[in-house]
C-alpha cells in the first residue's frame, strides 16, 4: 500500500492500495479473480478512499473494449499472472482439441472432394463426371508443369501430402483479387472513354486462345494492356499505338488473371479472365 | 497465445508494440473521463498524446512494479486512468455531465433491462467493498426499501446465529415492512445485537446506516457524478432488478 494525503475525500487512513492492489481488488469486485488476501478486503472495508476509487475503476472497465488474442506458440520466459494461468490451462486445451477437430475434417472434406493424384502429376478438375473418364480431364498443374501426362494413378501414400500442397497452390491461383474483382466492369467518366470492349468477364481461356480487345482509341493517346496474376502481380505488358483492336495469342499457365488497358494518364477498363489447360477443355 | 501473456511478452519485450495495441484502451479511457466532465471533450486528441508521451517514459517503471498478480489489461488500465487524472488536474476543470441522465424517457425497454441489471450489479458490487459490514447494509437497505429478507441474507457474520434463529430474524424484520423508520430501527438494532454479540442502541444504528446508505449513494453515483441516484432510487433498484430477476 502506498502512502497519500493528497486527496480531499480521503478516509482517515493513511494508506491506501496501490496500482497493483487496486487492479487485483478491481477483478475480485468484476469475478475475475478468486480470493484475494484479507489485508486488502479489510482495508476496502474500512476506507472510503479505497472503495470510490475501486468504484470508479470497475466502472471504467466496464466500459472498456478488449484487446486481441493472438495465437502463438512462443514461450514467455518469465511469471504470468494467476488469473492468467488459471485460464491459461483451460483455453489451451480447448484450442488445442478444437484446432485439431477442424484440422481432420478439413483434411477429410478436401480427401472426399478431390481424386487421387500423385505428385508431379496432372492435377484433375471438378468437371469430372465419373472414374473412367478422368484421364480425359486432367489438366496441368499451373505451377509445376505444362504438359499433360497420361499416367496412371498410383496409391502411394508419401505422394499424399504433396498432392495436397499442389492441389491448394493449384485452387489457390483461382482465388479472385478482391480489389481487382471491385474494378472489372466498372463504369469510367463518360468525356473520353474509349469505349472499351473486351471479353465477358465469365469466359474461359485455354492457352492458345486469343484474347481480343477492341476500343475507340484517341490519336493522341498511348495504350498499354497489363495482364496481372490473381495476386495483382504484372505477369505481361503489351503496348499498342493507335490501334482499334488488340488480339493477343494467350500463353500463361492455367489462373485467374486480370487485364488492364491503361492510357497515357488513364485506366481505361479492367476485365478478368480464366485459363484452364487445354487439355480440360477437350 | 492468451490475451495477458501476450500483454506481458509486449510489455518485456516490444513496448512499442504494446502502446499500439492499447491505443484503443487509451482512447476510450480518456473519453470516458472526458464525458464525464473532466475536461473539453475538444482537448480528447491532445490529451491522448500527453497519456501516450507519459506512457512512453514510464513504461520502464511499470514494467519493474507490476506484480503479476492481476491481468496486465486491468493494472495497466488503472495506471492509465491515474495519469489521465494527473493530466486533468493540471487543467481547469470544466463540467460537462451526461445530460442524458435527466433525460430518460419513461417506457421501459429491453434496454433499460439492460442497464437495470448492470446498475443492480455495481450495486453488489458496492456492497462488496464493505466487507464483513456488507450483509448488515445490505439488510437495512431492503428493510427500508419495504422488501422481505431471506433467513440466507443473515448468513455470512462470524458468529453464526443458526438456521432456525436465522428465521426468527428474518421474520422480525419482515414484520417491519410497512411501518415506520422509527419503528423499523428499533428492530433492526435487536437484530444486529443479537448478531454482533453487542449491544447498539437504535440512534446508533440510524446513524450508522445513515453514512453507509449515503457512502452507498455516492459510490454508485460515481466520482464525478455519472448518475442522480438518491437512496430512494436505489430501493426502485432492488424492486425492479428483483422483479426482472424473478420473470426471467
Amino acid at each position: 500500500m502506498k502512502e497519500t494525503d493528497k486527496y480531499q475525500n480521503s478516509s482517515n487512513n493513511s494508506e491506501h492500495l496501490d496500482d497493483n492492489e487496486l487492479a487485483q481488488y478491481a477483478e475480485y469486485l468484476r469475478h475475475e479473480a478468486g480470493q484475494i488476501p484479507g489485508k486488502l478486503i479489510d482495508h476496502v472495508a474500512s476506507c472510503g478512499y479505497c472503495r470510490a476509487e475501486l468504484m470508479a475503476i470497475t466502472d471504467l472497465l466496464d466500459t472498456l473494449p478488449d484487446v486481441a488474442e493472438e495465437p502463438t506458440n512462443s514461450v514467455v520466459g518469465y511469471p504470468l499472472s494467476v488469473a492468467g494461468r488459471q485460464r491459461s490451462a483451460k483455453l489451451i486445451w480447448l484450442r488445442t482439441t478444437a484446432a485439431i477437430a477442424a484440422i481432420f475434417f478439413l483434411a477429410w472434406i478436401v480427401q472426399r472432394l478431390l481424386p487421387d493424384r500423385p505428385m508431379n502429376e496432372p492435377v484433375a478438375t471438378n468437371t469430372v463426371k465419373d472414374s473412367t473418364s478422368i484421364k480425359d480431364t486432367l489438366i496441368t498443374n499451373p505451377l509445376t508443369t505444362n504438359s499433360l501426362t497420361e499416367n496412371s494413378r498410383t496409391d502411394n501414400p508419401s505422394t499424399k501430402g504433396a498432392k495436397l500442397a499442389d492441389t491448394v497452390r493449384y485452387a489457390a491461383a483461382y482465388i479472385p483479387n478482391p480489389a481487382y474483382e471491385n474494378l472489372v466492369g466498372a463504369k469510367y467518366r463518360s468525356g473520353s472513354d474509349p469505349k472499351v470492349v473486351g471479353p465477358n468477364p465469365g469466359k474461359v481461356f485455354a492457352p492458345g486462345d486469343t484474347l481480343k480487345i477492341s476500343w475507340v482509341p484517341d490519336p493522341e493517346d498511348e495504350y498499354l494492356l497489363v495482364i496481372l496474376d490473381n495476386k495483382a502481380n504484372p505477369v505481361k505488358e503489351i503496348k499498342t499505338g493507335a490501334e482499334a483492336l488488340l488480339a493477343w495469342k494467350i500463353d500463361l499457365k492455367p489462373g485467374l488473371y486480370y487485364w488492364k488497358l491503361l492510357g497515357k494518364e488513364e485506366m481505361w477498363k479492367v476485365g478478368k479472365m480464366k485459363i484452364i489447360g487445354s487439355a480440360a477443355r477437350r | 497465445m492468451l490475451r495477458n501473456d501476450l500483454d506481458i511478452k509486449f510489455l518485456r519485450e516490444d513496448p512499442e508494440k504494446l502502446l499500439i495495441r492499447y491505443q484503443p484502451i487509451i482512447r476510450m479511457i480518456v473519453k470516458n473521463l472526458a464525458f464525464q466532465g473532466y475536461l473539453p471533450k475538444r482537448d480528447i486528441n491532445d490529451l491522448i498524446q500527453d497519456v501516450n508521451r507519459k506512457l512512453i517514459e514510464r513504461l520502464p517503471r511499470i514494467r519493474d512494479q507490476y506484480n503479476y498478480k492481476s491481468q496486465f489489461r486491468t493494472y495497466f488500465s488503472v495506471i492509465i486512468r491515474n495519469f489521465c487524472l494527473e493530466e486533468f488536474r493540471k487543467v481547469r476543470f470544466v463540467a460537462e455531465p451526461q445530460s442524458e441522465i435527466y433525460e430518460q424517457t419513461a417506457a421501459e425497454t429491453s434496454t433499460d433491462q439492460l442497464v437495470i441489471r448492470q446498475e443492480y450489479e455495481r450495486l453488489h458490487r458496492a456492497l462488496r467493498m464493505f466487507g464483513r459490514e456488507r450483509p448488515a447494509v445490505w439488510i437495512v437497505l431492503r428493510c427500508f426499501a419495504d422488501l422481505p429478507v431471506t433467513p440466507d441474507e443473515f448468513s455470512g457474520y462470524d458468529l453464526d446465529p443458526g438456521a432456525d434463529i436465522r428465521i426468527q430474524l428474518a421474520t422480525q424484520v419482515n414484520d417491519t415492512i410497512q411501518l415506520q423508520k422509527r419503528e423499523k430501527m428499533e428492530v433492526l438494532s435487536a437484530v444486529f445485537n443479537h448478531l454482533d454479540r453487542k449491544p447498539r442502541t437504535a440512534d446508533a444504528l440510524r446513524k450508522w446506516s445513515s453514512s453507509r446508505l449515503d457512502e452507498l449513494v455516492i459510490l454508485m453515483n460515481g466520482k464525478p457524478p455519472r448518475s442522480a441516484y438518491t437512496v430512494e432510487i436505489l430501493y426502485i433498484l432492488i424492486e425492479k432488478a428483483e422483479f426482472l430477476e424473478n420473470n426471467d
